[in-house]
């Protein structure tokens, strides 16, 4: 089961809206529509130097209580010509002992803060490249139970998470861009948990994963605070051989929002993987454990109502392949049309790497475009 | 670092508290916090999410808001999709024993639209507009609502909390008639304002809101909507412009410049601005500063 399909999907959704307008409690549904523009000058692109266009994603949220201690989120997205099942989700918010709260399903894991961050959200447009190579190349999405306590410790909240993971990581997150034409260096950045499908006939069945997470968040006044935090997973990438992953990750995060229209986030992460790799040079069935790591930075300042910008700094190794790795430096600026109804994006970045005969520049301008209620952002 | 409790008008039985422990209010706006005070005097704390200068249409959602609401009694919330926020922080902080109440729910509301609601329209809202605490008339059905709740934790002190209010309430309409004395000479005045922030208010004293310079709600002042704006207040028709204190004011000052309509910018919570600590002082300075203006007398800045 490695793509899903638009029939079943289309099924569900009908099921889901019928089911909700029959019972005339309304899920909240919203769509968010991603269009991009880009451009490159990377010389093995064979379309170095012409202006690209391309529907990054569509989103459709559907999302509502079912009682007043639960809720149920559903995102199905469309991406690269195919629909497929984003996440799909249960939480019980209140009302476990001790400030628990439990969800089920398929969502993005709680491995620092980004990831839990759809894509199409990000002041800096692009999936970091130690997200894509580590986690995954649209992050770490998985089918799990989450348990996740959170109290006061003093004048600090201290957040304690666990995830049973069914373990194979991304599914359904593989795009083939070694298929089309436009494969190159940056492009093969990027194949996160999930490459090692195409190594084997079919998906194996994998082994559970687990991943957790401690965070620490300091209020430093009224409308500011910061949090860090811990991340470890640790899983079987498959059955046959065994191979094992584990990650580490560190986090941190800061926002500070002196009044109504400006606030400050400066947000960064570390994450280090170590894997076996079937590797060519260690004979028949010879598995090599690869260890790699990357980072990103970012600062990111709303200046006005409707204006925001902000640079990026990045590193990655590639997660199989020892000492290879891209560095990267993005500026960005967004504005928004109205609201956050329609957002217009714009990045401008340079990579460097081991296997790039020069640097990389590209430009990247996208319109975001939101239906439906608005929720506020999470800390 | 608690807040100090805010000092009621009657004399509270201590003594009758059931179980000794204060009732922990949490309320989106410090508006009904103070309005929970006067009703709850000493057998209740009251904490605001929104401080200071701030807008309730948009808050940061700290952790650190969930823990105050994780030990909480009563959670109020505005309602009519004003503080939406308010049920994601009610979400986070897990706490399974919460009374929310919607101090909305006896308000007499008013523009709630006739046609359906989209975003076309800006953040409006669909149920009503949701700035009815600037009416102080709505203390009495805000103040229901918290002490239906307040009783249902308390039922022993139901009666003396009802006394509470019903004396909050006398104060605030004594106080009432002089502020519309105040702008009684002026009644029929019309007047633009900065966010539709003003029905239940101008209800109430009499004024008349023409126009805002939001071209649609929470939609910032346009070039051309501010053009058209100008060509309105250069007819002198219109008395002043009333702004909420928390915007940028650079545009309504820049329209009052050029056009010599008074601005006048004040506070529309309680707590927004040093020494309006209570309803009263609230409603004292944005009386007072309008009715000054009206007058043709200096805005007070
Ligand atoms: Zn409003």
């Amino acid at each position: 089961m490695k793509r899903t399909k638009v029939p079943w999907v289309t099924a569900l959704l009908l099921t889901v809206v019928g089911a909700a307008a029959a019972q005339n409690v309304n899920p909240d549904i919203s769509v968010i529509g991603d269009v991009r523009a880009f451009a490159t000058d990377d010389a093995s692109d064979p379309k170095e130097g012409r202006l690209q266009l391309d529907l990054k994603s569509v989103e459709l949220a559907l999302q509502g209580y079912l009682n007043p201690y639960a809720r149920a989120d559903v995102f199905l997205g469309y991406h690269d010509d195919s629909f497929e099942l984003e996440e799909a989700y249960a939480t019980i918010l209140r009302g476990l002992p001790g400030g628990l709260q439990v969800k089920a399903g398929k969502y993005r894991v709680d491995f620092g803060k980004l990831n839990l961050l759809h894509p199409h959200a990000y002041s800096f447009l692009d999936t970091p490249l130690v997200h894509r190579e580590l986690l995954g190349e649209e992050g770490l999405v998985d089918i799990g139970v989450n348990l996740n306590l959170q109290a006061p410790l003093g004048n600090t909240v201290l957040t304690v998470s666990g995830n049973v993971l069914k373990g194979d990581f991304a599914e359904g997150h593989h795009h083939e861009h070694a298929a089309e034409d436009t494969s190159s260096m940056l492009d093969s950045f990027g194949r996160g948990l999930d490459d090692l499908d195409t190594l084997e006939e079919e998906a194996v069945e994998t082994d559970l994963g687990y991943s957790e997470r401690l965070g620490l968040f300091v209020p430093t006044g009224d409308y500011a605070g910061f949090e860090v935090g811990l991340n470890a997973l640790q899983g079987t990438l498959d059955l046959n051989t065994g191979r094992k992953v584990k990650l580490l990750g560190a986090d941190a995060k800061y926002r500070w929002a002196p009044d109504k229209y400006r606030s400050l986030t400066v947000q960064g992460e570390w994450i280090r993987s170590d894997r076996d790799v079937e590797h060519a040079g260690a004979g028949e069935g010879g598995v090599e454990r690869v260890r790699a790591d990357g980072f990103y930075a970012f600062l990111d300042w709303r200046f006005a109502q409707r204006w925001n910008a902000g640079v990026i700094g990045e590193r990655s190794e590639m997660a199989e392949e020892e000492g290879v790795s891209i560095e990267r430096v993005g500026a960005f600026a967004g504005f928004q049309l109205m609201e956050e109804t329609t957002t217009l994006r714009v990045l401008l970045r340079q990579s460097d790497g081991d296997e790039l005969a020069e640097p990389v520049r590209e430009a990247i301008l996208q319109l975001a475009f939101s239906l439906g209620p608005h929720r506020a952002h999470w800390f | 670092m608690k807040k100090p409790l805010l000092t009621v008008l009657l004399a509270v039985g201590l003594a009758s508290a059931a179980s000794g422990e204060p009732i922990r209010v949490v309320t989106s706006i410090p508006d009904f916090g103070a309005i929970a005070a006067a009703i709850g005097g000493a057998d209740v704390t009251t904490e605001s999410i929104v401080k200071g200068n701030r807008d309730v249409h948009a808050v940061e959602l700290l952790p650190s808001l969930m823990m105050k609401v994780r030990k909480a009694d009563v959670y109020v919330k505005v309602g009519l999709d004003l503080d939406l926020w308010a049920q994601q922080i009610i979400d986070g902080s897990r706490n399974p024993r919460l009374l929310v109440v919607d101090a909305s729910e006896r308000i007499v509301k008013l523009e709630v639209p006739d046609f359906k609601v989209d975003a076309s329209h800006g953040d409006l809202h669909a149920h009503g507009n949701p700035h009815y605490w600037l009416d102080p008339a709505n203390a009495r059905p805000i103040g229901e609502a918290i002490l239906a709740a307040l009783a249902t934790i308390e039922p022993g002190m139901a009666t003396t909390f009802r006394a509470n209010l019903d004396g909050y309430v006398a104060r605030l309409d004594a106080a009432t008639a002089v502020w519309q004395s105040r702008l009684a000479p002026h009644a029929g005045a019309e007047v633009i304002s900065f966010h539709s922030s003003w029905p239940y208010f101008a209800r109430r004293f009499g004024i008349t809101i023409v126009e805002h310079l939001e071209p649609k709600p929470g939609v910032p002042p346009t070039p051309t909507h501010v053009a058209a704006l100008t060509e309105l207040l250069r007819t002198g028709r219109v008395k002043a412009i009333l702004m909420e204190s928390y915007f940028d004011d650079r545009v309504p000052a820049m329209l009052s410049r050029t056009t010599g309509v008074p601005l006048v910018k004040v506070p529309v919570l309680v707590g927004s601005a040093p020494g309006i600590d209570d309803q009263f002082a609230l409603f004292e300075e944005i009386t007072g500063s309008l009715a000054r203006a009206l007058a043709g007398g200096r805005p007070a800045d």
